[in-house]
Order: C-alpha cells, then structure tokens, then sequence
C-alpha cells in the first residue's frame, strides 16, 4: 500500500453501507425472471408525485433537463426526479477512469474489487443527495420552502435513488439478468413509448377543463369528437401537439427504433476451427455495435454534468437574471410551454432544439455544435471503452486459447493482430453510427426520445443476447418452455 | 557444432533482454477491469456495477424488494396525510 487510493475512503462506511447477498446458489431460470420483473415493477410503480410540494399551479423554475431524462428513465416531479443517472454515471465514470488507470484498483485482488464497487454505490447516492439538494435551492420544487418541505423532499428523492440503487444491486448480483441498472432502464423506456403511443390516461391542456389522451393515437381518435378541435382541427393536432406527444413524433421514433434493430443485426463473421478437433468449423461473430449502447449513455452522462453545472451557475448562483454577469456569459433560461426550461445562446449549443424548424431559425449552430459534441465523446467512449471492459482483442484472443479455438488459416500467436483489426474498428464505427442516429433524430426536435430509444432499443438487444444465453443453458426446466409450446416440453 | 546455443527464446542478448521486459511490464500490469480480472462485470455492450459481495450490511434480496415497495406506500401515506390534516 503506497499512497492514497480513491477507493479507500470508502472503507469507514463499509460496515453501514446495506449490501444484497449473493445468491447461495445459482438462480433457476424462471425465478430470475421472476425477480427482474418485479423489480422493474416496483421501479415503475415509483413514478410517484412528491409530497410536500407547494400547491401553485405554474412553477417559477422550469425543468432545465428535459432532454436528457428520456435517456435515464427520470420522470419530473416524482420519485424518480433523477432516475437512474446517478447509478448509470457513476458506474461508467468510475470503471472508465479505473480502466485508464487514474483511479489505482487492482481488480485482481477481491478486497479491491469490493472497495471499488462500494465506491461507486457511495458516489450514486452522494449524487442523489446532491442533485436534490440543488434542485431544492435553486427552487425547483418552489419558492420559500419551509425546513420540513425541504426534510420531506430530500426524504423522498434519496429514498428513492437509495432503493432504485439496491434494486439494481439485486439484479446485478445474480438474481436476475446482467445488469440492474439497463434493465431498469431498458423497461422504463419500453414502458414510455407504449404510454406515449397507447397511454389513455387524460391529461388537462389549456384553461376550460379539455383534456387530452397522453397517447398520440388514442388522442388522434379521441380528436374526431373533442369539443375543442373542430374535425380536421384535431387531426392536424393530433400530428402537431406539442405540449404532449404526438403522433409524427411517434412515427420518428418508431423510423428510430427499427434502424437500430437493423444496425443490430450487422456483423462480420470471423471463421473459427476447432485447434483440438477436425472439421468442426464455425464463425464467431464481431458486431458493428460491439460497445452496444453504453457510447450514446457517456455522451449524455457528459451532457447531463454539463446541463447540471450550468443549472446550477444559472439558476441558483445567478437567478436566471439576463442581467447578470453569469447569464450574460452562459445564457439563460427561457420559459417553453410553462414546462420547459430552454437555455439561450452559449448553453443552447449544447441543448437539442425544441422542434426543427425552431433549430433552424434560431439556434442553426447548434446542430454542428451538438452533433459534434455526441459523436466526439461517443466515439472516444467507444475507442476506451473497447479496450478496458475486458472484451477486447487481447482478451478475446485469450478466450480463443482457452476454449481451444483459433481463426481460421491464423497462427494462434496471431489471432489477438487479426482480432485487434476488427474488434476497435467496430466498436468506433458503431458509436458513430448510433451518435448520427441520435443526432438525427434530435435535431427533428424529438426531445430526448430518440436518443431514449437508441439506448432502448440497443440495451435491450444486449438483455436479450445474456437472457438467450441463459435460457439456452438452463432454460430446460423453465414453465416458458409450455408457454411458448416449445415442441418437446410437457 | 563448434558452439552450444542454447535452443528456443532470442538469438541475440540485447533482444532477449527486450523480450524479457516486455513479459516483465505485462506481468505487472494490472488488469483494467473486473471481467479482464477474470470475475464478470462489464462487457463490451453491458454495464455491470456490482459483481462481489463486500464486507458491508447484509440484507436479503426479498427484503429489498419488499422494504423498496414499503417505501413507495410510505410516500402513498404521506399523501395521504397531507390530503387530510394539512400538517405538511
């Protein structure tokens, strides 16, 4: 032990820091769907409105990440104000600066590895804390909260992320499948577009009491017999709402969704032979999404910090005062559809438009500025990324040796050079490729959904690569197998 | 035959040496993350944030989701609370 190490810090509160036990033994298939779902439920059912806020109808500071929360599964003014972006950043910004060695953790050693994990758990709640409290002072929740509005909401939203962090942790370590915080975050996404297309729950628009389906086809049949539109007036509505989702949006998204799904199933298939046996070749598949959709979660990790930083400067430093040397500086807010907080010139070049033909009028540069910015971080993420998560070509090579595999017509000395030129190359063209796609679909002013269904769609198809896996290997016994009528099962 | 090489590894000393201390510096790397380490985490598309069990208070998995519903129901009562007697 030389020096001071970041991990260390953790260890005062390892022994009150609450830690799920692994599993005593392997998990049956079917119960771990059992406990993703539930978990993935009550993660849903937390799309609770806050107690304690003021009754006023308008809010005086509007959501200044509003195109970010698509992303993270966050809902405004519920429980799951921040959803999972303290979980998902602190995950990826602590593995990716222990993988470029600024943070010193030597993975091979188990005390370690336990340090460094309770680090991260410490650093996603510290960020629930922190973001709370900032969006309390900055009068978010409302103006001239009294001490016990202020206890209660603190209450509630790190209550909140402090389960949200421990449902994640029971998926993770084995109860479910793979990765807690993606499959949250993939089922809040897939809960969204179906509430967005199908949702019937209405929702009061303007000042008589109309109210208007939430979801954009329902709203388009509800439109032929509103009283507030006339016929034609609420099918033109139907595609041009803006205050809810609508159904051109709706066909975006979709557009979104399915080029994702094509992108997925792109790859190059490298032949492999068996070193121990004759004549039992196969191919082992590179894909173009090799990093999947973790390049398109950093860049809006990045985002986020940046939004939250100038939230903060703007809004609680400076008042959002155009006045003021801050937003003279860095822009202002400015108030969209009594929602929406939209930052003016310097902090828009980072911030989506609102709707194209807005981009276009009035904040043009923000299309390079934005798309650059996404594809920049995406592809660096990607290059890193690649090489540390431990699937990297070295790696992969090592695998090859171990399952006694080897490329076809390669040396096996060679199979780690023939890998390291594909393996990087996928990874990069891949991240790019999803950052245009997002990039696209922002700029048509979709406002976080399509940088939501990118991260949607391709997250799940890596769930469902893990759960086929699993269900290939132990699946045998699962009560699916009668479901779907397998031939063969009962 | 007139000298005995020894068979196998480098021919010449300055590239035995090289070879010597590249085996050196990749044996003392340490790996960079968990799943390079040999013990899951994070794939190449997959992020994965706990992998060990750490030495801290241990609870059950069924009393996480149980306590994780409990405290939405909380907040439900709290509603409850505020609606009725106007205490908040």
């Amino acid at each position: 032990m030389s020096g001071f190490r970041l991990i260390d810090i953790v260890k005062p509160i390892l022994p009150i820091l609450p830690e799920v036990e692994l599993p005593f033994e392997k998990l049956p298939f079917d119960d771990k769907i059992v406990y993703t779902i539930f978990a993935g439920l009550i993660y849903l059912f937390a799309q609770f409105p806050l107690v304690g806020l003021p009754k006023s109808a308008t809010p005086a500071v509007n959501d200044p990440i509003y195109f970010l929360r698509g992303v993270f599964g966050c809902e405004p003014r519920t429980l799951l104000e921040f959803g999972l972006f303290p979980n998902i950043s602190s995950g990826l910004l602590l593995q990716l600066l222990a993988g470029l060695k600024v943070i010193k953790v030597n993975f091979k050693v188990q005390s370690d590895r336990e340090l460094f994990q309770t680090l991260t758990k410490v650093f996603a709640i510290a960020q629930y804390v922190i973001l709370t409290n900032i969006f309390i002072f900055a009068g978010y929740f409302g103006e001239d909260l009294s001490v016990v509005q202020i206890g209660l909401i603190n209450f509630q939203l790190v209550g909140a992320g402090f389960f949200t962090t421990l449902l994640a942790e029971v998926i993770d370590k084995g109860f479910g499948f793979s990765s807690g915080a993606m499959v949250i975050n993939t089922v809040v996404i897939a809960t969204n577009l179906v509430a967005d297309t199908f949702g019937v729950s209405q929702i009061k628009v303007g000042e008589n009491d109309q109210t208007e389906a939430q979801g954009a086809l329902i709203n388009l049949i509800q439109g032929f017999r509103s009283k507030h539109h006339t016929f034609v007036g609420g099918i033109i509505s139907a595609f041009n709402r803006d205050y809810l989702p609508n159904l051109t949006t709706t066909v975006i998204v979709l557009a979104i969704a399915i080029s994702v799904c094509y992108l997925q199933s792109i790859r190059v298939e490298l032949p492999i032979r068996s070193t121990r046996a004759r004549g039992t070749n196969n191919v082992y598949p590179i894909k173009l999404l090799y990093t999947g959709c973790l390049s398109v979660l950093f860049s809006y990790t990045i985002l986020f910090y940046i939004h939250i930083a100038s939230f903060v400067l703007i809004q609680l430093v400076a008042k959002n005062e155009p006045s003021h040397i801050i937003c003279k500086i860095m822009g202002h807010y400015e108030n969209a559809n009594n929602l929406l907080a939209v930052p003016t010139f310097p902090l828009s070049l980072l911030t989506p438009p609102t709707s194209f033909f807005n981009g276009i009028t009035q904040q043009p540069l923000t299309f390079i500025t934005y798309s650059v910015f996404v594809l920049i971080t995406g592809i660096w993420f990607a290059d890193k990324w690649q090489a540390i998560s431990g699937s990297s070509a070295r790696d992969v090579a090592l695998e090859f040796k171990d399952q006694g595999i080897t490329l076809m017509g390669r040396r096996e000395q060679n199979v780690a050079k023939e890998l390291n030129k594909v393996i990087p190359i996928a990874a990069v063209t891949g991240a790019s490729v999803l950052g245009l796609i997002t990039i696209l679909g922002e700029s048509l002013g979709l406002k976080g959904k399509a940088a939501g269904i990118v991260v949607g769609i391709a997250g799940g198809f890596s769930m469902l690569e893990i759960i086929t896996i699993e269900y290939q290997q132990s699946g045998g016994q699962s009560a699916l197998n009668q479901v779907l009528g397998v031939p063969g099962a009962m | 035959m007139a000298s005995s090489v020894p068979p196998g590894g480098q021919r010449i000393l300055q590239k035995r040496r090289q070879a010597q201390s590249v085996k050196e510096k990749q044996a003392k790397q340490t790996p960079t993350s968990a799943r390079q380490a040999g013990h899951g985490g994070s794939s190449s598309s997959v992020l994965k944030l706990y992998t060990d069990e750490a030495n801290g208070f241990r609870v059950d998995s069924l009393v996480v989701l149980f306590l994780s519903a409990g405290f939405i129901f909380s907040v439900i009562g709290l509603h409850l609370l505020s609606k009725f007697t106007h205490i908040i």
